[in-house]
């Protein structure tokens, strides 16, 4: 395994032995273009509602899953490619998200905002209250985002 | 797909509202961002009605955020107010802390009282 070149991760680590049977995952992929990823959006909350999460929790979901993407699609290039893949248990689900290739970080565009108002550190703060764990890193030319809430 | 974002400048001279409608996301936030550039730059009290925005990400927040700064240097006194009536948008707002920076009201009556 390759050592990430940057990381950023709250929680512990990606479930242990995340049950990555055909019958219990869903992968979805398509160009990395933000103007698709309301697909991923619609995907998650669509396997989110057939796990029996209420609502709330299904908004929380969609928001989580378009940071995610927000964030591992930095330094996309125009053949860049989003995979975002649902794995689900008794458990809770588990999603990942990578999107290949990828350039390097581009700088954050908004260094003038107040402390802690950047887009990048909304964005942390939106996965940090709204999912169990999650964690982003970056190497070998792509990014790769992971996320996982019980049911 | 994408479910589109609509913008509208409304409200009074002294009190401009933007009228916010659809999904603030990725694709959508500059929209926002080229209507609130057309605020007046001397500030006051602005309304931001988002009662009917169902989706709002951090690329919007971003967006608000920005919006509120231009204001807050333009003068100590102007106000930057949201209407939210949505618990989702709520939630964001709630979980980001901006709901200590920013003026929130459940209803545009209420936000636009002087």
């Amino acid at each position: 395994m390759t050592t990430p070149r940057s990381s950023n991760s709250r929680g512990d680590e990606p479930w242990d032995g995340v049950d990555k049977s055909p019958e219990r995952s869903l992968v979805l992929s398509i160009p990395a273009r933000p103007e698709l990823w309301g697909l991923a959006r619609m995907t998650v909350a669509s396997v989110a509602s057939r796990l029996g999460f209420d609502f709330e929790q299904i908004e929380d979901l969609r928001l989580a899953v378009d940071e995610l993407s927000i964030a591992c699609a930095r330094g996309t290039v125009p053949e860049s490619v989003l995979r975002l893949s649902c794995h689900w248990s008794e458990a809770g689900l588990y999603l990942e998200c990578v999107v290949a290739p990828v350039t390097s970080v581009p700088r954050d565009e908004e260094q003038d905002l107040p402390a802690g108002l950047s887009q990048k550190e909304l964005s942390e703060s939106i996965l940090a209250a709204l999912v169990d764990a999650y964690g982003i890193s970056i190497g070998d030319g792509s990014c790769t985002g992971w996320l996982r809430i019980a049911s | 797909m994408d479910a589109g974002l609509r913008v509208q400048l409304e409200g009074s001279e002294e009190v401009p509202v933007i009228r916010v409608a659809g999904e603030v996301d990725l694709t959508t936030a500059p929209e926002l961002r080229a209507k609130l550039a057309e605020l007046p730059a001397a500030g006051g009290t602005v309304v931001i009605d988002m009662s009917e925005v169902t989706f709002l990400d951090s690329t919007g927040l971003s967006v608000l955020v920005a919006s509120w700064k231009r204001l807050c240097e333009a003068g100590e006194k102007n106000s930057f107010r949201l209407v939210v009536n949505r618990p989702a948008i709520q939630r964001v707002l709630d979980v980001t802390g901006l709901t200590q920076i920013f003026e929130v009201f459940s209803s545009l009556e209420e936000a636009t009282k002087p």
